[in-house]
């Protein structure tokens, strides 16, 4: 739900869609070398499911319980969602410094 | 001064300036903190191979398995035998044992106290001639392996504190429990395994066993116990989600490591760490939890020694061998429980069944470490929190099945076995009636300096600072009970 907002938010700019998160996720602006991790990960996710096509589509269909939107890329909403899940376990989430 | 440098630390202070966190974290708690960030700076070597200078000196025993009967099983019925309350049964309890006091029980305010003895037949067993009651006939084969502590005492008298101060050496909840303290200062032999884990026998509850008695208190927390469940997931939330690919989880963990640690550049904060080190350690057991609950690899020979509950996931049987697989992957400290051993009524119809579940198992898995050559290592522990009256609870009659025994902190049976522990002794005594020590008192902080001596800790010398003092399990008590070490 989540990385599929951003997607269709942000459809070709990774650092938008990470800040975004990030401030959902916090409450804050993220620095440079934070956006740059969770960029990272988009980038490198997404090389991941453009080669096995059928780990993005499981990722996406296999659980939750709202209908997948079929007209967005699925390795796009796979690589945020990766993102996404990586700040959902983040300190700065759960904790208030 | 705050902005750059902390007054009593050498090193510079997060370009950020004190958090809120760090606030409570080094004024409220202390230098606690102060030690922390100490330890930190030195790597991540407390979760790995523990404090640097650990053990102490050479450990008898590499891993504990401590069976704890909760509720607080009588030793009038198991293993302290006493013909004379038999003889004086029903009598009054004479008033010098009372030594003018009120009795500090749930039956304080019964009229009269009766004397009740055991009705279950005692013999002797092993080249020992330990006394065990017919209840025990598997433990009775094993007890030239066991070593009787006749004389326990604790603090508390009911159950909650007593079960913290058996488990975290204080009877008000706060503290790190034992197995926490043992994983900081010991660290892991098995990096893929938590080095705590803890078993609850799958049954009613008479008392309450609740998840800050395996707490790391004011440890880092990758130090608390983790429980194991029976079912589909021994460890909840463990599994991935449905559709995810392991490999997509390494990339996000890499990720968010990534993240933790430059957070943690900024701010050496313990509750990072740790969450570093959970993640991690959950990754690793997606792989290792699945492996070591597995119990169709134990043969039906095997599965035999523990009894007709081996198969049924979850039972204390069950649990004695998963106990016994977690031992053999170097898991430090195995943590069970099984409750319902609070027999303030009808003992004589509940007791035995108790035992049922219990008897077989723990003979087994002394058995079963011995023939795979890891007893000598592998320190054994039965106890609970405190034992029972010599007196009855509820008015007594011999042909009654109502009367119970109430809770009884002066004197009470442990036994242990393995990993540096004598075998086929008795140790200690109580009175001719069971009211009181007569010999060799060993308190719960004794119990737990002996316990780290035999892992090789000095138990005056495993420490952590917090609020501005030195804490350790034995706190400000406790010496090695010498005359039970092998």
């Amino acid at each position: 739900m989540l990385a599929e907002n951003l997607v269709r938010e942000f459809p070709s700019d990774d650092a938008a869609r990470c800040v975004k998160a990030f401030r959902l996720f916090t409450g804050k602006m993220p620095e440079q070398a934070q956006t740059d991790v969770l960029v990272r990960m988009i980038q490198d996710s997404r090389k991941s499911f453009k080669a096995y096509p059928t780990e993005a589509a499981n990722l996406r269909t296999k659980n939750g319980e709202t209908p997948v939107d079929a007209s967005l890329d699925a390795a796009e909403v796979a690589a945020t969602t990766i993102m996404a899940r990586a700040l959902i376990g983040y300190d700065e989430t759960v904790m208030k410094p | 001064m705050i902005k750059n440098q902390h007054p009593l630390c050498s090193g510079p202070l997060s370009p950020v300036g004190l958090t809120r966190r760090e606030m409570l974290g080094r004024t409220g708690f202390g230098l606690g903190g102060l030690a922390l960030a100490d330890m930190l700076s030195s790597g991540a070597q407390a979760s790995e191979g523990g404090l640097p200078g650990m053990p102490h000196f050479a450990p008898k025993a590499k891993r504990v398995i401590f069976l704890f009967m909760s509720g607080g099983p009588s030793q009038f019925e198991s293993f302290d035998y006493k013909p004379v309350l038999l003889k004086r049964n029903g009598e009054e309890l004479p008033q010098s044992f009372r030594k003018g006091k009120p009795l500090p029980g749930m039956a304080g305010a019964q009229n009269n106290f009766p004397l009740v003895g055991s009705p279950y037949k005692f013999s002797q067993h092993g080249q020992s001639g330990a006394w065990i009651s017919e209840l025990f006939p598997e433990t009775a084969k094993v007890a030239d392996d066991i070593c009787f502590v006749k004389s326990m005492s604790s603090d508390a008298v009911n159950h909650d504190p007593a079960l913290t101060l058996m488990q975290t050496g204080a009877p008000l909840p706060g503290r790190p429990s034992i197995g926490a303290w043992v994983s900081y200062g010991l660290g892991t032999d098995n990096r893929d395994l938590p080095s705590f884990i803890v078993l609850v026998t799958k049954k009613g509850a008479d008392q309450p066993l609740s998840c800050r008695l395996w707490d790391s208190g004011f440890l880092p927390t990758q130090y608390q116990g983790v429980q194991f469940r029976a079912g589909k997931d021994a460890v909840l939330f463990l599994s991935e989600p449905a559709g995810i690919a392991r490999q997509d989880t390494r990339r996000m963990l890499d990720g968010l490591k990534e993240l933790h640690q430059q957070e943690l550049a900024t701010r050496a904060d313990a509750g990072i760490n740790a969450r570093i080190e959970q993640y991690e350690m959950a990754f690793r057991m997606q792989a290792s939890v699945p492996d070591v609950t597995d119990m169709s690899k134990e043969s039906e020979k095997t599965l035999a020694m523990y009894g007709p509950d081996a198969k049924t996931p979850g039972s204390f049987a069950a649990n004695c061998i998963l106990a016994r697989r977690l031992a053999e992957q170097n898991v430090k400290f195995i943590q069970l429980y099984h409750p319902g051993w609070d027999h303030h009524g009808g003992l004589t119809r509940n007791y035995p069944s108790m035992v049922q579940e219990i008897d077989q198992p723990c003979a087994g898995l002394l058995q079963d470490l011995k023939q795979r050559d890891m007893l000598k290592d592998t320190l054994v522990i039965w106890g609970g929190e405190f034992g029972r009256t010599s007196y009855s609870q509820g008015s007594f009659s011999a042909k009654s099945q109502s009367y119970g025994r109430d809770h009884h902190r002066e004197c009470f049976t442990f036994w242990m076995a393995g990993g540096g522990i004598k075998p086929g002794v008795t140790y200690g005594e109580s009175d001719d009636i069971g009211f009181d020590i007569a010999k060799d008192p060993v308190t719960v902080n004794d119990f737990h300096a002996t316990l780290l001596h035999l892992l090789g800790v000095d138990h005056e010398r495993l420490t952590f600072r917090f609020q501005g003092r030195d804490y350790k399990l034995t706190d400000l008590a406790g010496n090695v009970v010498k005359g039970i070490l092998a």
